[in-house]
């Protein structure tokens, strides 16, 4: 069963009429991972947006987007803000900008839990806390007290992970996760993620430019290049033997980029002289 | 937080010392001797160069610059600024009540420049680029062209003297205080509301408030939290414009004879009556470090940030 | 230039430009194009309305008032340019030997830089004028004096980053000399800054030095200044309120001229500005470029 269907998506700036997303269709099955994959301005992150209908002022969209069979832009405002956060649960790229700047980190996550359950405070604390040393956060409550800039990236992103632990959402949109984090950290939330799907069984969007990543992580990956989706399949398929050239050029580039890297490593003095 | 206000209090002290010590170097900039212009001021009909300098040392001018300033710096402490060369008074005895009568105008129209900043600011962000922002905008553009003296020249003519509904000049009644004060907030909050504007738009098109709304918080949840921010941000400027608004109420106070510290500048200017031009830059000098040095203290008192990274 | 190109491709961009060449020019030209001598008094014509030979009317001593205003442009404008210009050149220079040199260089003059700024500028505009005597010039001197530290200070933290670019360092390798480089590399780039910041104080100083030749601390008598002649008018603001109108219009036009140009300078040089969503980063910087237009003041 589908949990998510998009059908013919076409998003637009309202002023001068440019297409940005043009009639993109995709499904996502109960638990299915798919990666969304493509250079930036590709569309990536406004098919994410428009899914919750978070598109900025001057930005339209059409097509039908079906969550468990309803759909989504029928419902009324205050209708689908109930659905952002419960059901449909989004991690954004920069932690470091995601949370109120001038409250603690905590006070963010009891809104959105108190927004969404009828729990105590006392109730939503036990569980952010156990969601929080699940993500690998050692001291939940310290986390909660701290304001978002004392807080590293990678410690943030994992905050936002535990968050939808606890929400349970049948959706989770990540909007490039690992993007702004370094390698190492990259690497930890990344598997952050893998154990968040192994655990809640919700299907997930991922959206990244991080092959390497994709490949551990996806079931299915979407390719998009200047608003269209040029490529669709499974992620084991698109690796060996892409269809498009566009994809092909995206998995040899990676590869070179890899090799030349390599080649970088092992020749430092060649590139002194 | 303590420990941040010691550090910042500690830093004011050496910048009080540079500001007092250019101040009473300022009096170097005049092309006239002083000891010359005491006699001028005296009305002593023939100025030989003896007199001149027996002046100058009843003046105690033949003393080295340093320890002359240090005399001058405690007999400043003491408010002490010396005598009017035109009416003989002490200079404080001049410059205390004018202080006064021009701090209660500035902070009179800083509160409505505050008040009507944020309204205006709040009001044309979350109503970008539609009418309400569009008409505030061109017609604070067009404010902040005009030159205060003209404005003041006309809400006299048509509220004063056509309508004679409120005074034209002095300092009387509560009257009084409406058009001087009108006319030093359309001064202003044509830049301030501008502030105010762009940082809630900033906070509007942020990270956060996009986080927020995915997690299914309200609207107005979340512009009570761009709110917070975004006036953060104004407090820091606020605390800026009050003393900018001290220092530049010399053409409104002239305009409308406020008794305060412009009218007796620019009158000790057109009468070269150096003592009160001196402790007038040094008060309000030291006016605006303190206000500076308080409005940074309730910035960080409101914003976590800025005590960490000092 | 791309700037430039962008600049007038804005229809009120180029009606702003139109008008303050216009008011540079007939400034310039002031002697062919003033219809009467300003200073030339004819009790005869007191307060005499339009006519032919004196389209504004006269003054209260029977000058032409037209001429008046023209020959006004002189220091309320084109002298005004003249102080900016020589602030900006100073503060550019400063700024650029602090920010290419660094070092002991730098700290001294951002030490100076910071004491200047400490000082409200309209008091120490008045501190200059109190001590030097009422006057244009002294105001102008006190104009230089108070704002090349916001040139230095800008202009400065423009050349930073430059000054540690790779091909600034690639040329200095090419032994290249310092001015050549700064000629070459750093100019270019620093120049749009500049202009945005000029430009903006650009109209403040002219309200302000109208102001103060208002408050009788400018130009003496008989001199035509705007803000002078609205001084002269306003004795008889109440019998006569068109003597206070020609010269204030002639200000508010010319201000927000230059106001409205400064404001689409800034966004030609800086297109990110006119993306506000784009703005969350640096929406600190634009608030303290702000105060320092009214500061610079």
């Amino acid at each position: 069963m589908n949990v998510l269907e998009v059908e013919h998506l076409n998003v637009w700036e309202e002023r001068s009429g440019r297409n940005l997303v043009r009639d993109s269709s995709f499904r996502l099955a109960q638990g299915e991972c798919l990666a969304i994959v493509g250079e930036s301005g590709s569309g990536k992150s406004l098919t994410c947006k428009s899914i919750m209908r978070l598109n900025r002022n001057g930005i339209r969209h059409s097509g039908r987007i079906a969550l468990n069979g309803e759909d989504l832009s029928i419902l009324s405002d205050k209708a689908m803000r109930r659905y952002r956060g419960r059901r449909l649960c989004m991690i954004m790229q920069n932690g470091m900008s995601a949370f109120d700047p001038s409250r603690p980190i905590g006070a963010h996550l009891q809104e959105t839990l108190g927004i969404h359950y009828d729990w105590s405070r006392a109730e939503r604390e036990a569980k952010l806390a156990a969601a929080m040393i699940a993500v690998g956060l050692r001291e939940p409550a310290a986390v909660m007290s701290r304001y978002p800039f004392e807080l590293s990236g990678g410690m943030l992103q994992r905050v936002m992970i535990a968050l939808a632990l606890v929400l349970e959402p049948d959706v989770i949109i990540a909007d490039e996760p690992t993007t702004a984090l370094d390698a190492v950290t990259a690497y930890e939330v990344v598997e952050q993620f893998v154990r968040l799907r192994e655990r809640l069984r919700s299907a997930m969007i991922f959206v990244s430019h991080d092959l390497g990543v994709v490949r551990r992580i996806a079931d299915n990956v979407l390719v998009m290049k200047d608003g269209e989706i040029v490529e669709q399949g499974a992620a084991r398929e698109i690796f060996s033997g892409a269809r498009h050239p566009y994809t092909r050029y995206l998995v040899s580039s990676k590869e070179t980029l890899s090799r030349h890297y390599k080649w970088l490593m092992g020749g430092v003095d060649v590139a002194q002289g | 937080m303590l420990g941040y206000a010691f550090r910042r209090i500690v830093l004011v002290v050496p910048l009080l010392f540079v500001i007092s010590f250019l101040t009473f170097i300022l009096n170097g900039l005049s092309p006239m001797d002083p000891a010359e212009v005491v006699l001028h001021a005296q009305g002593v009909p023939v100025i030989t160069d003896e007199l001149i300098a027996e002046t100058r040392s009843d003046l105690g001018m033949d003393r080295p610059l340093l320890v002359r300033y240090g005399d001058w710096l405690i007999t400043c402490l003491q408010l002490d600024f010396g005598i009017s060369f035109i009416t003989g008074d002490p200079v404080w005895s001049l410059l205390g009540p004018a202080l006064l009568n021009t701090l209660k105008l500035t902070l009179v129209s800083s509160f409505f420049i505050i008040l009507l900043s944020i309204a205006l600011g709040v009001v044309c962000a979350l109503k970008e680029g539609k009418w309400p922002d569009l008409s505030i905008r061109s017609i604070s553009f067009l404010l902040t062209s005009m030159p205060v003296y003209w404005l003041a020249a006309l809400l006299i003519g048509y509220f004063s003297v056509k309508l004679d509904l409120l005074p034209t000049s002095g300092m009387n009644s509560l009257g009084s205080y409406v058009l001087p004060v009108a006319v030093i907030v359309v001064g202003y909050v044509g830049i301030y509301f501008r502030i105010i504007r762009s940082s809630m738009l900033s906070n509007l098109n942020a990270d956060y408030v996009l986080y927020g709304r995915a997690c299914g918080m309200t609207e107005r949840s979340l512009i009570l939290k761009v709110l917070r921010n975004s006036l953060q941000v104004a407090v820091s400027v606020f605390g800026m414009a009050i003393p900018i608004v001290l220092g530049s109420t010399v053409v409104v106070e002239n305009m409308f004879a406020w008794p305060g510290l412009g009218t007796l500048t620019v009158n000790s200017i057109l009468g070269r009556d150096f003592p009160i031009i001196q402790a007038y830059v040094l008060v309000l000098a030291v006016a605006f470090v303190l206000f500076n040095t308080v409005s940074d203290l309730l910035n960080a008192a409101v914003n976590p940030r800025l005590r960490k990274e000092f | 230039m791309m700037p430039l190109k962008r600049l007038l491709k804005d229809k009120w961009a180029s009606v702003s430009l139109a008008v303050v060449a216009a008011t540079l020019l007939i400034g310039v030209f002031a002697p062919l194009l003033a219809p009467h001598s300003p200073n030339e008094a004819n009790m005869a014509l007191r307060f005499a309305g339009a006519s032919w030979s004196y389209p504004l009317g006269n003054d209260h001593l029977g000058r032409c008032i037209l001429s008046r205003l023209i020959y006004g442009i002189r220091p309320s404008v084109l002298w005004v340019l003249a102080a900016l210009g020589a602030s900006a050149s100073v503060g550019a220079a400063l700024g650029f030997a602090a920010g290419y040199f660094r070092g002991k260089i730098d700290a001294v003059i951002m030490r100076i830089c910071d004491i200047m700024l400490s000082f409200p500028g309209y008091v120490m505009t008045l501190a200059i004028v109190g001590m030097l005597g009422a006057g244009l010039t002294n105001i102008l001197v006190a104009f230089v004096m108070m704002k090349w530290a916001w040139f230095a200070r800008v202009i400065r933290s423009a050349v930073m980053p430059l000054a540690d670019a790779d091909y600034v360092k690639f040329s200095k390798v090419l032994g290249m000399g310092s001015f050549a480089i700064i000629r070459r590399h750093v100019v270019p780039v620093a120049l749009p800054e500049l202009a945005v910041i000029a430009s903006g104080a650009f109209g403040s100083m002219i309200l302000q030095i109208s102001g103060l030749s208002f408050l009788g601390l400018g130009i003496q008598a008989p001199h035509a200044e705007w803000g002078m002649m609205m001084n002269e008018a306003r004795a008889v603001m109440f019998t006569r309120p068109e003597l206070m109108l020609a010269p204030g219009l002639s200000i508010i036009t010319v201000v927000s001229a230059v106001n409205f140009l400064s404001d689409a300078l800034q966004k030609a040089i800086d297109p990110k500005l006119m993306l506000t969503g784009k703005r969350a980063k640096d929406g600190g910087g634009k608030w303290t470029s702000d105060l320092g237009k009214k500061e610079v003041a």
